[in-house]
């Protein structure tokens, strides 16, 4: 629910099925860079690889769920699921302000400067789906603090404060948006 | 890109944009969408990149823009105010509350930027940003709006055809790259002496098509192309994409006549007839996607490389193989498939 409030406030209409499950997965891996110290909420979600990207079951009964009960509307879309928000008002535990909720708002305001159509492209590109595609069966992704993109995150925090002076004070957002900005580049130039 | 080289290589560049003075506005998401969503884009689509205009706003409503209002007020009023005027004063509604004529100059820029005003400025390259009395230059960190420009040049998934007329004529005839395809004359001589033929491909000819077809379009294509077998071992020939949000297959065959995996013979001619059973797997393939496994794609391409020494037109039959025999195939034949013109391949270097 979080994520299409936050969606709606950015003028997305609707989001895609498959945009939901992408934009919770970013969430879940990379939540552990931001809070280190702090257990990761989004690890009760368990994403497996489809040819959509990530899937998370749970998170499927979830939309079936909030839609029955006129929380979210469904429609087809060019052959698409889309959801957008329904009729029924936004419960209470949604609103509260939490971590959570905060990081849900930051991933999707990212996304926004992109564009709901390049989160594929975010996802193909991100360290732990690479590693998740290229392994052996099964094909699992791990949100867990020491996930590849986290991993990923690290070093490229500690080449900035390494090299640009000042940069140890600019705070984990911030490294999150230039992380994405560099995922946007190798977009741009057709590299993975 | 190596991004700690990146990085050290561009520390001067780096810290404009993430200079503490301005952090908080130039890197700030308010900013970033307007620009890379609503305003270069903008920028883009007026013809005339000569008639420079800049639009301010202040700082704080620049943070809390409404991006509805931005998606109302650009494609309407300031479109409007900008066939008269060249500086436009906005809210966070991004509606207009003042509009002048004036001469656009570097030093009136800076002081605008000076009295809490974030500048946007749009010139002939692109839009730039003025904030508390500094022209940013560079936007973004890791890429440009040249980068961004030369992306939108590549081809689109609708142009794919265009783009596999390049493929033939130009790659695949390149000195480095037409001979992974076909078989020393050294292998060729050892299994037939005095062959005469020149098209004998190197073994599984089906990998290296596909590889250079995923290679070639992941370069000119705006989209990331994908091998299925990443996916499903059982779809090993296939590639996959997603463009605006609508999935995308091609299935890769080839026709003509290969070296054995032992070396000891050539393959059995492969033949028109295996370019039209081509079409009847791939639209079998998209119907599994589509009813089978739920998959929404938008269409399954069938791109047949054609290495055949006589390049005789291929008879599809009308496609009865789809019209006759497999009735319950022609809606998805009719609207989610569609063959590719054949590539021609010959070998260029006898070797």
């Amino acid at each position: 629910m979080t994520l299409y409030r936050e969606a709606k406030k950015n003028s997305w209409a609707s989001i895609k099925r498959s945009s939901v499950f992408r934009s919770l997965y970013l969430s879940s891996v990379l939540y552990s860079f931001a809070f280190e110290d702090v257990d990761n909420p989004f690890a009760i979600y368990k994403f497996s690889i489809d040819r959509n990207g990530p899937y998370e079951k749970d998170v499927s009964d979830a939309l079936e769920f909030l839609v029955k009960d006129d929380y979210l509307e469904f429609e087809q879309d060019g052959g698409s699921d889309v959801f957008r928000l329904g009729s029924h008002p936004i419960p209470e535990f949604e609103t509260a302000e939490t971590n959570e909720y905060d990081w849900i708002k930051l991933i999707v305001d990212i996304l926004n400067i992109y564009g709901e159509d390049k989160i594929y492209e975010f996802i193909f590109r991100d360290p732990e789906y690479r590693r998740g595609v290229q392994s052996d069966t099964p094909k699992t992704l791990t949100v867990n603090p020491q996930n590849e993109s986290v991993r990923f995150l690290k070093q490229f925090e500690q080449a900035f404060e390494e090299s640009i002076s000042g940069a140890n004070y600019y705070d984990k957002q911030e490294y999150l948006k230039l992380y994405f900005e560099f995922l946007f580049s190798k977009i741009l130039n057709k590299e993975i | 890109m190596d991004f700690k080289q990146f990085v050290q290589d561009n520390r001067l560049k780096i810290m404009e944009v993430l200079d503490s003075e301005r952090i908080d506005i130039v890197n700030s998401i308010p900013i970033k969408t307007l620009i890379s969503k609503y305003l270069q884009p903008f920028w883009r689509d007026r013809p005339n990149k000569q008639a420079f205009y800049m639009i301010k706003i202040h700082e704080e409503h620049a943070l809390k823009v409404s991006y509805a209002g931005v998606e109302d007020e650009l494609p309407t009023a300031i479109k409007e105010v900008l066939k008269t005027h060249n500086c436009l004063t906005v809210n966070a509604e991004f509606q207009i509350v003042d509009a002048e004529s004036v001469k656009i100059t570097e030093e009136l820029l800076i002081n605008e930027s000076k009295k809490d005003l974030v500048v946007f400025f749009f010139g002939d390259k692109g839009t730039e940003l003025v904030v508390r009395g500094k022209q940013i230059e560079k936007v973004h960190t890791f890429y440009t709006e040249e980068d961004k420009a030369k992306y939108l040049e590549k081809y689109h998934i609708s142009a794919i055809e265009d783009c596999l007329v390049d493929f033939e004529n130009s790659y695949l005839k390149r000195a480095g790259v037409n001979p992974l395809f076909f078989a020393t004359r050294a292998t060729v001589n050892r299994i037939e002496a005095n062959c005469t033929k020149k098209n004998i491909l190197r073994n599984k000819p089906e990998s290296v098509f596909r590889d250079s077809l995923e290679h070639y379009l992941n370069d000119k294509t705006q989209h990331t192309f994908t091998k299925e077998n990443e996916l499903d071992s059982q779809r090993e020939l296939d590639l996959y994409t997603e463009a605006d949000g609508k999935n995308y297959l091609i299935e890769v065959k080839w026709l003509g006549q290969a070296v054995k995996t032992d070396e000891s013979e050539f393959t059995s001619p492969m033949t028109g007839y295996h370019a039209k059973h081509g079409v009847l797997q791939t639209v079998q393939y998209v119907q599994e996607l589509i009813v089978r496994m739920n998959f929404n794609l938008h269409c399954g391409f069938l791109c047949v490389f054609d290495a055949r020494e006589n390049k005789s037109p291929i008879n599809y039959d009308n496609h009865n193989l789809i019209y006759r025999d497999n009735q319950e195939l022609i809606p998805f034949f009719e609207h989610h498939f569609k063959k590719l013109k054949e590539i021609k391949v010959d070998n260029i270097t006898l070797r």
